[in-house]
């Protein structure tokens, strides 16, 4: 019996003290990427979920809407205004759908942002490998369907080879489709109650690297303003929010 | 210091101003001034560099002037601007010279610029004068400054003429006799009473180089080698210019009676790196299907400019921040995806969405002739933008009330509640006709926005998706 009581009382220590040292591994790996600069996405609540407060640079996150019209550009915008300090901001837009009078409620330069229009996907994908991989670019933006995992690779290589941030906007089928993005979002719309002066989102956090996933917020954009804030989980909001921006 | 041979010894020629603190002045016997200065630096003098030269910075030179001539005599080389009807881009004549001088203090070289009614009153003045050059003040400057050989200065010195203004006084008759006719004709130019010829620096010419042969070429390989050496030709002769060049036209001629291929890329900035202009050319020979049989390859330089080099101090860390990777990038994205695809945004006070927003190749120059971001709009707009509304079948409880329920790409969307109409109309006089539009914001059930219009005929359509 006492060499039974020995091994599990063994056991347990050694898998406490290995506990422990993945915890210190863990803590170091996470200072280690802190370290390298990130960039926020431009909301300070949205920066907290995420393991390294902000999207590292050199590395592609992706932006998934739930559905149309659900805002996921207006918040992937946000951190590609914030990107525009370290050099301008490429927008990929092979269906010439970007509409740039809207890009600076999003809070992005205008003169600091550069439109690429391809004709075609393939296309579109060399630009955003090429702009991912020049080291004066701030952020590369791109609205993608449809992702093989060898173009996904590719793309991930060339953003290592860079210094952008690269923010892929994705629709909801992509959310089943494994990817080599070090930060997925999943931006769901949510109904915003009988007041229409602001509009209310929910963004989940899928997949981050480095840290605790299936987190999420429900932020509220004010329609005027464009101002973000963390949605009020108690109660309907609306009272609240109209007269702080009143 | 310069030197130059004459007769059978070395003799200086120039020297900078401090050698001349040190007694050293042109016309010295080299061994002396070595004697003198020994820790100066003795180079060869080559006039014809010095032209070369003269006539690089004659090309900088033609954005302030249309005209610009090399005033040649007596080995004292000056530029000189026809800048009449001119100087208002530059604030006035002493705006122009400001820049004359800083434009060439970047290219290291120290100017002295004058603005004057005739050619013979600058040169005087930017030679020997201070100030302004009143035809008094003109009076007082030494002979020197009337652009005579140094032989005819010493005869005139022989005669205690030392300035401009003792000449008038004596009988001119004499004068032609006395010093020869060029004292008159110096005299007359500098004073505007007879004319003087400005003979304009050519513009430079398209620089191309051309391959052909005998035995016509159709492998890729062969032809982007032969581009290869077609652009070491071109590039040497630009960069002998002190140019780089912005547009490259290539054309290929095929044997069959096919017309032959030709294509052209852009640089955002000259450029002088073979490197970087072939890559563009091999992009661009990429997408373009090169014709069988070629027997002539001919590359142009067609649009030139000055190469942008400035040079840096040892101990300047604060540099400006180095953007030649992302115009780079924009060079090969523009070579492969042609210039309508690589744009930026431009915003223009129109009421009609999309009309209030112009897409232009960023290798165009930045104009100015409207103001940026002129949108007036404060209403939100959506940031996806179809550029054809899309028809939409729409349910609304009252006519020409808000919707209800819309059908779009197979799916019902329901209508929580949507916003006041914003109404866009515009007048049957302009160009894409009278608009008549009623703009609704609405939010589905589920949270998710839209942008629809009812137009004059009550049709509904999509216009955006506030993604």
């Amino acid at each position: 019996m006492f060499p039974a009581t020995f091994s599990s009382d063994h056991r347990s220590r050694t898998v406490q003290k290995l506990r422990a040292r993945l915890s210190r591994f863990q803590r170091g790996l996470r200072l280690e990427t802190r370290a390298r600069r990130t960039v926020s996405t431009g909301i300070a609540t949205l920066d907290d979920m995420l393991p390294d407060q902000g999207l590292p640079r050199s590395t592609l996150s992706e932006w998934i809407a739930a559905e149309r019209g659900s805002g996921v550009a207006m918040l992937a915008l946000r951190a590609g205004g914030q990107a525009q300090r370290e050099g301008p901001l490429i927008v990929v837009d092979s269906e010439r759908t970007f509409y740039a009078p809207a890009f600076r409620a999003a809070g992005v330069r205008i003169d600091e942002t550069i439109l690429v229009r391809p004709e075609s996907r393939n296309e579109a994908l060399w630009a955003v490998e090429q702009s991912l991989r020049c080291s004066g670019v701030g952020a590369v933006l791109c609205r993608v369907d449809r992702l093989r995992t060898q173009e996904f690779r590719r793309l991930q290589l060339a953003a290592e080879a860079g210094t952008a941030i690269g923010i892929l906007i994705r629709p909801a089928a992509a959310r089943r489709q494994p990817g080599w993005a070090d930060v997925r979002l999943l931006v769901t719309p949510v109904p915003s109650g009988s007041q229409s002066f602001f509009r209310r989102m929910e963004v989940r956090c899928i997949y981050a690297k480095g840290g605790f996933t299936d987190r999420s917020i429900q932020l509220d954009v004010s329609d005027e303003t464009g101002v973000v804030c963390l949605a009020a989980a108690v109660s309907d909001s609306a009272t609240a929010l109209r007269t702080a921006w009143a | 210091m310069l030197y130059q041979e004459s007769g059978n010894r070395d003799q200086v020629v120039m020297s900078s101003c401090d050698a001349t603190h040190y007694g050293i002045c042109p016309g010295m016997p080299l061994a002396e001034a070595q004697a003198l200065l020994t820790s100066a630096t003795f180079l060869p003098h080559d006039p014809d560099a010095d032209l070369m030269e003269l006539q690089t910075l004659a090309c900088v030179c033609h954005q302030y002037s249309p005209v610009v001539g090399l005033e040649l005599s007596h080995n004292a080389h000056c530029l000189v601007l026809d800048v009449t009807g001119c100087t208002h881009l530059f604030d006035g004549e002493p705006g122009t010279a400001c820049q004359v001088v800083g434009d060439l203090a970047e290219r290291g070289y120290f100017a002295h610029v004058a603005t004057a009614n005739t050619i013979g009153a600058a040169w005087a003045i930017a030679r020997y004068g201070h100030r302004a050059g009143s035809d008094r003040r003109l009076r007082s400057l030494p002979v020197e400054a009337l652009r005579i050989p140094n032989k005819l200065v010493a005869r005139l010195h022989e005669f205690d003429l030392r300035t401009v203004g003792q000449l008038p006084a004596l009988p001119r008759d004499t004068l032609p006799s006395r010093f020869g006719t060029e004292l008159t004709k110096r005299l007359d130019q500098m004073f505007g009473r007879c004319t003087e010829l400005l003979v304009p620096v050519p513009r430079s010419e398209p620089v191309s180089a051309q391959w052909s042969t005998e035995e016509p070429v159709c492998h890729r390989e062969a032809v982007l080698h032969i581009c290869d050496e077609l652009l070491a030709q071109v590039l040497s002769t630009v960069r002998a210019r002190g140019e780089g060049i912005l547009r490259l036209t290539l054309h290929l001629n095929n044997e069959a009676a096919d017309p032959p291929v030709s294509f052209e890329v852009g640089l955002m900035q000259p450029g002088d790196s073979p490197v970087h202009v072939m890559g563009l050319l091999r992009l661009k020979l990429e997408a373009v299907a090169i014709p069988e049989w070629l027997y002539e390859i001919t590359m142009k330089a067609s649009v030139t400019a000055p190469l942008q080099i400035r040079q840096r101090g040892l101990f300047d860390h604060h540099e400006p921040p180095d953007d030649s990777s992302v115009r780079r990038l924009m060079d090969r994205l523009t070579a492969r995806l042609g210039r309508d695809a690589v744009v930026r945004a431009r915003l223009l006070p129109e009421a009609v969405p999309e009309q209030s927003v112009r897409y232009e190749p960023l290798t165009d120059p930045v104009s100015d002739a409207q103001p940026a971001g002129g949108s007036a709009i404060a209403s939100a707009r959506p940031l996806e933008l179809f550029p054809k509304p899309l028809p939409v079948r729409v349910m609304s409880i009252v006519p020409d009330g808000p919707p209800v329920r819309f059908h779009w790409n197979r799916r019902e969307y329901r209508v929580a509640h949507c916003t006041e109409p914003e109404r866009i109309a515009t007048g049957w006089w302009q160009d894409t006709g009278a608009i008549h539009r009623d703009y609704y914001q609405v939010e589905t059930q589920s949270g998710a926005r839209f942008w629809l219009f009812r137009d004059g005929n009550r049709e509904w359509f999509l216009h955006g998706v506030f993604e």
